[in-house]
Formats: structure tokens, C-alpha cells, sequence
């Protein structure tokens, strides 16, 4: 999510100084020092996924019965679960998949959310009426309720979580979206494009999405951060990413039971920290981007 | 603003039925169905009873026949009957809501509490180390999964520490006693709550920093008003209002969070009704609670909604 | 808000958390009436539909409604309860039973011969839909009722008050035993008005389920316990206990919890025991009695689908068993519990002396794989459902030993609801699979293999023929040989795959004297069973 720091200052010919703008918006961010120390550990998580084949030792699958539940040492640096497998090997191949849910969930969500959200804010009228409605039902869809009898239906799987969390989680995105696209649609530049003839996809993604570029980016880290909780959640009901494949999500579910709790701290403290610590920094980052970005919006 | 309630609510007919209509469908993609559900792993069951028992349910008809069944009972008052305890969906409902009704006012009173004390005080000292440190707190406090905190007090405070109890409403038995009620109340309540502080913090905390920076807060400044009666009588008043307005938004993520809850907490509410509906089945259950959730986050829009205007006089809806 | 209205609110509330944190856990408990005298048992959540449709209910079936005869704990014999007696003039084809006298249900009205026809008659009647009703299929005028060509069971009669005469289609030695038991019996005068159709809605199950049984329904709310008092009138003397409750429980962790905190005296056994991994930390708490070697009665075996030909040759299913080393499994994954099976039946006297013991042994698993021609690159799809993290992490090591010897086996989740549509259509290739077995061979899930469901599509005559001629003789001596010869077929054919007889460990409060004692004593937990456990007798300490 380090992309829209950025977004070249042309993007942004609407608004009146381009360019000072984000240089103090990125003043501002780096004022942020949780932001920036969340981008840090993000980073670092982001690099022990994307080089899990190089650094994680063990395969994170295999089993070794006679290597069980091990407390972390020099051969197994966190440890061993209760089949005997590494758990920093499952820790960093783990993080590819709760953090690839969380990515790929976020674009899908994102998508869909400005493709609607511009179209309803764009047209206006009957077509913004309907597409809202729609918006609001999937918005009432209890997420949860959906997604656990789409799961179900689907069978759980790593991309039908991703999928389903995406298809769910859009309306929030189209919904400011169309809001920032109504209150800009009657303004000057707007008017004077179309008094031109500048064909409607063109207004809309030349000169009004550039507008909203960092509400999404705000919007889409928060999306991000509850993507990987969705995902900890769904697999906490058995629904999530599915063994032997880890996730954080579905090692932490196993370290359910009190014994482990109690005794073998080494299979819940990691991937809880994870989780948490993965949320927290791009919920940093988030707070950070908004404040650089929107500094307006209290979402 | 009568005239946009009315208009709202018609609106909101069509969604609930296209609400019901997917989720119906869906359910009944489901593997697996009631009667199966209902049968334990250990015994299969011959060929004629399952055909008896779902024609006794109705599971053996089409599907659009099944739905318009639901619908024709829902225009009587009917939500249909449980297939896992054969009691009216209506007053399995009824028997659990309060239940979560109790678990989410709970967890919303904390959060509010929580939420705006925090809000406040890193507004009044925005960038200080304490602002920092309200901050990390309350996106910590969205940063774990509401499962995973859930365990841990259990873990911490009734097993180790025996101070509370591990799960249920009461004690299961006695006569009602709302200090017994409120014991076993302690734990999920706090889980489901420091969730959403976060949101009620960054809300009251924006809003207040907005209000600092008004003219009449200038002014009264200048009149030379203490700081104290600043603070409460000019930037307090006028800062918390708005932050109501959260509680619109936070409804639907309570009533969701919820169901997690009420699972690791075995809190007899409509959430853990749902989780074991699904497991069953039990589709006039799942129906019933779909319904209302739809209802609840439907009506918390059009609160929310309403409330921004009657706030902000700015926005008018005609 | 002022500083000291602020500070008044901090006060009051943190006195407010500070009582209720100060109350121990108990102490809530003592202060309702007769609370030193009741006995708390957990109970699984979804059955509460009563005896005609759910298979997890008879713990409460125990103490509420009774039926004509129940199993003794200790597995040898039944219990004479509403019936005082019985006897066949015939070997076993008529029945003839006489009530006990004075018997009265718990509103008061009299327990009469008309009671006894009408629960059988509703067990049967196609429009209540019992899953029990199979367990009648050999009374007279079964298939015509069921068939809709009777409306009622013709073999079913009453001869006076308290004597019902109950005509069978051939001769069932231990159709008592095995039959009879599972029908509890149920109150006409407040059923039988009802249409059949619409029993399942009668509020009678929920409000007032009213039995004959040592404990009277008082309470039920949903989802959170079910709340028995003593009744004073049972027939086998007043019980100690004052109360009985039911807690409700939607899983085994929670119910560990409250077992360890104190809040329950005795678990259920339905979707689990203590979980193994647990059995350590359950011993540790001063205040618990645990059985962790209880015997489920329930072999673990790997389930082949007899549709796939590559699954046909016995060699094949032979070389996986000796390709798992499954004493390792049991030591490691499995804590030490479980016992290696290598045949259906864990009963010793219908065990053949001469079985098969299948040591690990990967070469030979190999030669019979290459023997029999298998090919390594197919991929298996393996079903499973026991969600619990030692079932999962066992389906983890059968995976890692069968990829050792060329068997790819991909495992599937399901859930309880679609194990039930596997068994039905057969759709998989192989599983992970454990049916409760119980106290006697023909108690079990599988009794005949052609053409039952459990079997996907296995036939052995043979076997068959046993099965009946098992069923023919009372005496366990007599029968004997023809389970042992059933149990070296299964053996050698690997019919399934057998992997281990589960253990089912339960933990009781000391608090309690009964529940424990009388567990302890079981050959193996006795499932889907109503068993005769003295409950009148159980008492708090």
C-alpha cells in the first residue's frame, strides 16, 4: 500500500496547487511516526513473505513426529507445532497468504467499489438511485452471514476467501466515492470539460477520479487491515484458508485449546503477533496516509 | 423530513426482498441438508426416513416453492418453525435477542465511554506523548482479532486467575440475579467493545480538533475564559455531538462481532443461534436471523442519516 | 461534566467491578435454594428435538422419559424399568410385558398399557418421520404402516392394563437387547391428540416434557440449560439429588472450561471427550476426577469407496494399513491413547485369536502397491470430519506415511451436515471415518455388508450369513464363533482399513459421587443408548 506516496503530482491538475500539495501531504505522513514505523515493519513482513522459500528452513507442511511441539532453540527458532512442523517456516509462509487474502481481497473490494461508486456519483438520477439500493443491500447483507454460507456453499478455500471478502466489503468504497464524485460533478472544470465535448469515461477518470484517489487509498488501507481480521475470523470458524496450507488466521485457531495456551505459548504468541502487529501497521499507515492526504475526513 | 423517512422506508421493502431471495437461494446451495444435519456421523440413516423427514419439512419441494412458503407465512407473522426443535422461529428468536441486545448495549457503552475519554484527551494534547500512546492503544484495540482477545480472558481471568466465569449468561439454575448476570457479562462485553473504541477515539478526536479551531472558540479564549470552562463549555458541547452519529455506523459491526462473541463465550444470543443454525441447517433459523440483521443495519443507515441532518442543518434531504 | 460528578461516576464504578470481582465463582450458587444438591451435566446444544428425532439426546431421556427396559452401565444385561418383566413363550417371536405397577407419569395420570401401543405406534407412523423407526423393522405390520397400507402397527397389542403382547416376523432372541431398548416411552393423554404431522412443534417437548422418569422437567431456556427437579414419587425411590441441569454447550473447549472453573459436574461424551491434548491439564485440576483410557467403543478406520476399481484389490488396502505406522501415530499425535485395532468389532470375545497384526512395514507396503500395479501419480480425494486438532493433525501424518510408499491422498473437510450426503451418494475416493461400534456386534452402525450404505457397494455373503446367524442364539458363547469368523474376514480383506480403537476421556467433578463411578465401570461408553446409570442414586458430596 507504499504505492500512493507516489502518485505522480499530475494526477492532481484539478486541485489548485498540484504540486506543493503533496509534497506537504508527504510532510505530513512522515510526521506520522507511527505511520512510518508501521510502514517499517510492513515492509519487513511484506519481504520475509515475497523470500518465504528462501527463508523459511523447513518445508512448512511436512511433519516430523519425532520432533513434537518443540519449544523454540537453535535448530527451530520458534519452535515446533503439535505435528512436529517449523513454526517460523509456517510464520513466513503463513504471512504470504494471510497478506496476499488481505491484497488481493482489497483490489477485488476496491474495483467494484469505484467502478460503482463513479458511475452512481457520475450519472446521477435513476442510475445512481438503483445502483445505490444495490450498494445498500449488500451493505445490509450481514458480512459475516454471507460469508460463511458462501464459504460453505463454495467450499473454503484461500481464493474463495478472497473473493468472498472482496464481493462484500465494496459498498463502503463506491459509497465515498459517489459522494466526492456528486459534490464535484457541478463544480467549474467539470462543466467547462463536457461544455467541450470531452466524452464522459474521459471527465471521469481524467478529472474527477484523480479527486478521490486519496480517500480510496485512506479507505482501501482500512479495507486492507480488516480483510486479514475477516480472514483470522473466518478461519477461526473453520471457514478460512484450510490445512495443511497455514495461515495466521488458521494457526492461531489451532493454538485454540487451553494446554497449548498454557504450555506452549511459542504457537500462539507468533501468529497473534503477526496478525496484530500486521493490522496495526497498516492501520498506521492508514491514520498516516489520511492525515497527509484527507486531512478532512474523520472516518 | 417525513416524507424522506416514508420514502426510505419503501425503498428499504425491495432490498429486504432481494436480501431474502439471494440469501434463500444460497442457503439452499448449502452441501448437506436439516434432516441430514440432525443425524449423528455414527449412524447412517436409511433412504425412506431422510425422504420422510423432508417431505415432513418441505425440503423436498422446488426451491421457488419453498421460498414462496417462507414469504406466505412471513405475510401471516410467521417466520416458520425450527427444523432442528420444531419451535416457532419467532420465539427462538425472542428467547435470544435480549441476550445480544444486553451483550451489544454493554459493548457499545464501553466503547462510547472508552472511545470518547480517549478521543478527548489526545485532541487536548494532540502530538504529545499521550496522544501517541491514546492512539496506539485504540488501533491496537481494533488490530486484534475479537477471537483471539476473547481467549485470552478467558484464559487470563477465569482460569488463572478465577475471577470470572469461562461462559453462559448465568448461572445456569438459579434464580435470575442481575450481579450474576452482570459477572458473566464482564468478558465478552469487553471483547466486543474495545473493538470498536477505536472508531468512537478517531471520531471525538477529529471533531474536537475541528471545534478548537473555530472562531468562537477563539473568541471565548480571548474574552479571557478560563481553559477548563473553554474545554467543557465550548469545545465538549459542540465537539461530541457529531461523534452520535458513530453510533449509527457501528451498529452493523456490533451485531456482526457479535456472533464471534457469543460463540467463544457460549452467550445464548441470537449469534450463537445462528452459528448452530447454520451447522444444522436449520433454514427458517438462518432466514429468521438474516431478516433481522438486514432490518438492523437498514434501520441504523436511515438513524444515521436522520441524525446528520437534524445535526447538521446544512444537509437537508427533501 | 464537573470534576467531582466525574469523579463520583470513576468511584461507583469501580466499587461496582470490584464486587462482582470479588464474589467467587460459587458463591452465587449457595445462595439458591437446594443448590448444595444439584448436579450441573453439560449437554450438547441441537438436541433438544426429544427421542423421535435426534440421536443426542439420551442423557436427558435417562432422567425425564423412560423407556420399557435400559441398558446396564456395566454393558451386561438390561434393566427392568417400566416394564417389570418379559418373557417369550415362543423362542423370541411373541413378546409379552408386563408393566410395573403403580407407575405414574410425572402430571400425575397413570402409566398404562395404552402409553406403551401408542410410543411404538408413533416411533413407526411414516408421518412423524422417527429415525428410530427402523429400530421396529421387525414387528409385525412395520411395512404396512410404513407403506401407508395400515395406520397402525398390527403387531403391537394391549392385553390388559399393564400387559402388551408384541408379535414379531421371525424370531428375535435378543430383540430386547437390541431393539426394544431404543424406544422410550411417551404420555398418550398428552401426545395423542396431536396430528403426527405436527408433533415436532407440540410445545410439550420444550415446556414441559413430562415423564416417568427419577427427575420432572421444571425449566428450559434456549440455548443456555434445562433444569430438572427431583421426583419425589420415582418408582426405584426418592433420588439425592434435588436438581438436575442440563447446561448447553455449542462446543468441547467451553465445556472444559466450566468443568475446570467449577460451573459443571459431569460432561457429555456427544462430539467428544476431553480432547487429548487437554487430558494433561484436565488432571492437573484438584477438583476433577479423569478417565482419560475410556473405551469409545468406536474404531478409526480408513473408509475405501468400493466404486473405485483402483481401490478393489485387497493388496492395495493391505499396504496401506502396513504403510502407516500407526503405534507411532498413537504415541506421538494421539498422546498415548487408542488402541491398534485390525478388525471391526473391540470386543475381545468376538475378536478372532488369529488376526492379522499389520506391523509397520514400508517395503512391504510398497511391494503390494507395485504387485497390484498402483499407480503413484493419482491423486486420492480423502474425506474427513472430525474437525479437532488431533484429528486433524492424524489426517496430517496418514497423509505424510501414505506419500512415503506412492499414495497421494488430498484431504477435505467436511462438515457434519455433508458427511451425512457422502454416505449417501459416495462422493470420495477414500476417508478418515469412525462409527460408533457398541457393546455387542449387531449393536453397530453396519450389520450386513451387501448392499448397506456403509459398505459403498462391498459384498461378502459370508459375512452376511454370519451376521444372522449371530442374531439367532442368545447365549454369547453360542454366538460367538460367528463374529470371530466375521472379524478374520474384515481382517484379511481389509474391508476398511483399520487404523485404532478410539479412547473417549471424560472428566467428572469430585463434587459429585456417581457419574464418575459408574463411567469407570462401562466396557466402553454405550452411545445412542439409554443406559440404566442409577442417576437416583448419584448425590453431591
Amino acid at each position: 500500500m507504499t504505492i500512493s506516496l507516489n502518485i505522480p503530482a499530475a494526477g492532481t491538475e484539478a486541485l489548485v496547487k498540484g504540486e506543493s500539495l503533496w509534497i506537504k501531504a508527504r510532510k505530513r505522513f512522515l510526521r506520522h511516526r507511527l505511520a512510518l514505523i508501521g510502514l517499517v515493519i510492513l515492509c519487513v513482513m511484506v519481504l520475509l513473505a515475497v523470500l518465504a522459500p528462501v527463508v523459511a528452513i523447513y518445508s512448512p507442511v511436512e511433519l516430523n513426529l519425532d520432533a513434537m511441539s518443540q519449544p523454540p532453540s537453535t535448530t527451530h527458532w520458534l519452535g515446533t507445532d503439535t505435528t512436529g512442523r517449523d513454526v517460523w517456516s509456517r510464520i513466513v509462509h503463513g504471512g504470504q497468504v494471510s497478506l496476499s487474502v488481505g491484497l488481493v481481497a482489497v483490489s477485488i473490494s476496491t474495483l467494484i467499489g469505484i467502478v460503482i461508486g463513479s458511475i452512481a456519483g457520475y450519472a446521477g438520477g435513476k442510475v445512481d438511485l438503483l445502483l445505490m439500493r444495490v450498494t445498500d443491500m449488500v451493505m445490509a447483507f450481514p458480512s459475516l452471514v454471507m460469508i460463511i454460507t458462501v464459504a460453505s456453499v463454495l467450499g473454503p478455500s484461500i481464493y474463495n476467501t478472497m473473493l468472498v471478502i472482496g464481493i462484500l466489503t465494496w459498498p463502503g468504497i463506491a459509497r465515498l466515492v459517489r459522494g466526492q464524485f456528486l459534490s464535484f460533478r457541478e463544480q467549474q472544470f467539470v462543466l467547462a470539460a463536457r461544455s467541450i465535448g470531452v466524452p464522459p469515461i474521459q471527465i471521469m477518470f481524467r478529472h474527477l477520479f484523480p479527486n478521490v484517489v486519496g480517500t480510496v487509498t485512506v479507505a482501501a488501507t482500512f479495507g486492507m487491515a480488516n480483510a486479514i481480521l475477516q480472514e483470522a475470523s473466518l478461519s477461526f470458524l473453520g471457514l478460512g484458508v484450510q490445512a495443511p496450507t497455514p495461515s495466521w488466521g488458521n494457526m492461531l485457531r489451532d493454538a485454540q485449546t487451553f494446554s497449548i495456551l498454557e504450555g506452549m505459548p511459542w504457537l500462539w504468541i507468533a501468529p497473534g503477533l503477526m496478525i496484530v502487529l500486521a493490522v496495526l501497521s497498516i492501520n498506521f499507515i492508514g491514520d498516516g496516509l489520511r492525515d497527509a492526504l484527507d486531512p478532512r475526513s474523520i472516518l | 423530513m417525513f416524507n424522506y423517512i416514508l420514502r426510505r422506508l419503501l425503498v428499504s421493502i425491495p432490498i429486504l426482498i432481494g436480501i431474502t431471495v439471494i440469501v434463500f437461494f444460497i442457503a439452499s446451495q448449502m452441501p448437506g441438508d436439516a434432516v441430514l444435519a440432525m443425524i449423528s456421523t455414527d449412524t447412517p440413516q436409511a433412504e425412506d426416513l431422510v425422504k420422510l423427514r423432508r417431505g415432513q419439512l418441505g425440503l423436498d419441494l422446488p426451491i421457488y416453492e419453498q421460498y414462496g412458503r417462507w414469504v406466505g407465512q412471513l405475510l401471516h407473522g410467521n417466520l416458520g418453525f425450527s427444523f432442528q426443535s420444531g419451535e416457532s422461529v419467532i420465539s427462538v428468536i425472542a428467547a435470544r435477542l435480549p441476550a445480544t441486545l444486553e451483550l451489544m448495549g454493554v459493548a457499545l457503552i464501553i466503547a462510547i465511554i472508552l472511545g470518547v475519554f480517549l478521543g478527548v484527551v489526545s485532541a487536548l494534547k494532540q502530538y504529545s506523548w499521550l496522544d501517541y500512546s491514546f492512539t496506539f492503544f485504540g488501533f491496537a484495540g481494533i488490530s486484534i482479532p475479537d477471537f483471539f482477545l476473547g481467549m485470552v480472558l478467558v484464559y487470563v481471568f477465569s482460569i488463572e486467575l478465577g475471577l470470572l466465569p469461562s461462559s453462559g449468561i448465568s448461572t445456569a439454575g438459579n434464580a435470575f440475579s442481575l450481579s450474576d448476570n452482570l459477572r458473566h457479562l464482564i468478558l465478552p462485553a469487553f471483547a466486543l467493545g474495545l473493538a470498536r473504541t477505536a472508531s468512537f477515539m478517531r471520531y471525538t478526536r477529529a471533531s474536537v480538533l475541528e471545534v478548537m479551531n473555530n472562531d468562537y472558540v477563539r473568541t471565548a479564549r480571548a474574552k479571557g475564559l478560563g481553559e477548563r470552562l473553554v474545554t467543557t463549555r465550548h469545545i465538549l458541547r459542540n465537539a461530541l455531538i457529531p461523534v452520535v452519529t458513530v453510533i449509527g455506523i457501528t451498529l452493523p459491526t456490533l451485531f456482526g462481532g457479535a456472533v464471534i462473541i457469543e460463540v467463544i463465550f457460549q452467550w445464548a444470543g441470537i449469534g450463537l443461534m445462528f452459528i448452530n443454525a447454520v451447522t444444522g441447517r436449520d433454514s427458517p433459523v438462518i432466514m429468521g436471523y438474516v431478516l433481522l440483521s438486514a432490518v438492523i443495519v437498514l434501520a441504523s443507515n436511515l438513524i444515521t442519516d436522520i441524525m446528520y441532518s437534524v445535526l447538521d442543518p446544512r444537509i437537508r434531504y427533501d | 461534566m464537573s470534576s467531582r460528578r466525574k469523579s463520583i461516576f470513576a468511584m461507583t464504578g469501580t466499587a461496582i467491578l470490584a464486587t462482582l470481582l470479588s464474589m467467587p465463582i460459587t458463591s452465587s450458587a449457595q445462595t439458591a435454594p437446594g443448590a448444595e444438591s444439584t448436579i450441573r451435566q453439560a449437554f450438547r446444544t441441537g438436541c433438544m428435538a426429544g427421542p423421535l428425532w435426534t440421536t443426542c439426546g439420551r442423557r436427558l431421556d435417562e432422567t425425564v422419559l423412560q423407556g420399557l427396559a435400559h441398558v446396564n452401565w456395566t454393558g451386561n444385561g438390561v434393566k427392568a424399568l417400566l416394564a417389570e418383566s418379559w418373557s417369550s413363550p415362543d423362542k423370541g417371536k411373541t413378546w409379552i410385558f408386563k408393566l410395573r405397577n403403580g407407575v405414574k407419569w410425572h402430571d400425575g395420570k397413570p402409566f398404562t398399557a395404552d402409553d406403551v401401543v401408542f410410543s411404538f405406534n408413533t416411533y413407526v407412523d411414516p408421518a412423524v418421520a422417527s429415525i428410530y423407526a427402523p429400530k421396529l423393522v421387525d414387528v409385525k405390520g412395520y411395512q404396512d404402516f410404513r407403506d401407508g397400507k395400515a395406520t397402525s402397527l398390527a403387531g403391537v397389542t394391549k392385553v390388559d392394563a399393564s400387559t402388551v403382547k408384541i408379535e414379531l416376523v421371525d424370531v428375535r432372541p435378543l430383540w430386547v437387547e437390541l431393539q426394544q431398548i431404543s424406544i422410550s416411552m411417551l404420555p398418550k393423554h398428552l401426545l395423542g391428540s396431536i396430528k403426527p404431522s405436527e408433533l415436532q412443534q407440540s410445545p410439550y417437548w420444550t415446556q414441559a416434557r413430562v415423564g416417568t422418569g427419577p427427575f420432572k422437567w421444571t425449566k428450559y431456556v434456549p440455548d443456555q440449560f434445562i433444569e430438572l427437579a427431583r421426583n419425589d414419587d420415582y418408582f426405584l425411590g426418592k433420588p439425592k439429588a434435588e436438581r438436575m441441569i442440563y447446561r448447553i454447550f455449542a462446543d468441547i473447549p467451553s465445556i472444559m472450561n466450566a468443568l475446570s472453573t467449577g460451573e459443571i459436574d459431569v460432561m457429555s461424551y456427544e462430539g467428544g471427550g476431553v480432547p487429548v491434548s487437554d487430558i494433561e491439564r484436565m488432571q492437573k485440576v484438584p477438583t476433577l476426577t479423569v478417565l482419560p483410557n475410556l473405551d469409545a467403543g468406536l474404531p478409526t478406520y480408513l473408509q475405501f469407496n468400493f466404486n473405485h476399481t483402483h481401490l478393489k484389490d485387497a493388496r492395495i488396502r493391505q499396504a496401506m494399513v502396513y504403510a502407516i505406522d500407526r503405534d507411532k501415530i498413537i504415541a506421538s499425535v494421539k498422546k498415548g491413547t487408542g488402541k491398534i485395532s485390525n478388525t471391526m468389532f473391540p470386543a475381545a470375545w468376538a475378536q478372532s485369536p488369529s488376526l492379522n497384526p499389520y506391523k509397520y512395514d514400508p517395503a512391504k507396503a510398497k511391494q503390494l502397491l507395485k504387485d497390484a500395479g498402483w499407480d503413484a501419480s493419482r491423486k486420492v480425494d480423502f474425506i474427513y470430519y472430525y474437525a479437532d486438532q488431533v484429528n486433524k493433525d492424524t489426517v496430517t501424518a496418514i497423509q505424510a506415511y501414505l506419500a512415503a510408499v506412492g499414495v497421494n491422498i488430498v484431504p477435505r473437510l467436511l462438515n457434519p451436515a455433508e458427511i451425512q450426503v457422502a454416505y449417501k451418494d459416495g462422493t470420495f475416493e477414500m476417508g478418515y471415518f469412525a462409527n460408533g461400534q457398541g457393546l455387542d456386534p449387531s449393536l453397530g452402525a453396519l450389520t450386513t455388508t451387501c448392499g448397506a450404505q456403509l459398505a459403498f457397494t462391498w459384498c461378502n455373503k459370508r459375512v452376511d450369513e454370519l451376521y444372522n446367524a449371530g442374531l439367532s442364539e442368545s447365549a454369547r458363547e453360542k454366538r460367538a464363533p460367528s463374529y470371530q469368523e466375521i472379524s478374520k474376514i474384515l481382517n484379511e480383506e481389509m474391508f476398511r482399513g483399520w487404523l485404532w480403537y478410539e479412547v473417549r476421556p471424560m472428566a467428572f467433578s469430585k463434587r459429585v459421587v456417581g457419574p464418575a463411578e459408574h463411567y469407570s465401570q462401562m466396557p466402553n461408553l454405550i452411545f445412542d443408548l439409554p443406559v440404566y446409570n442409577e442417576v437416583e442414586k448419584w448425590e453431591v458430596k
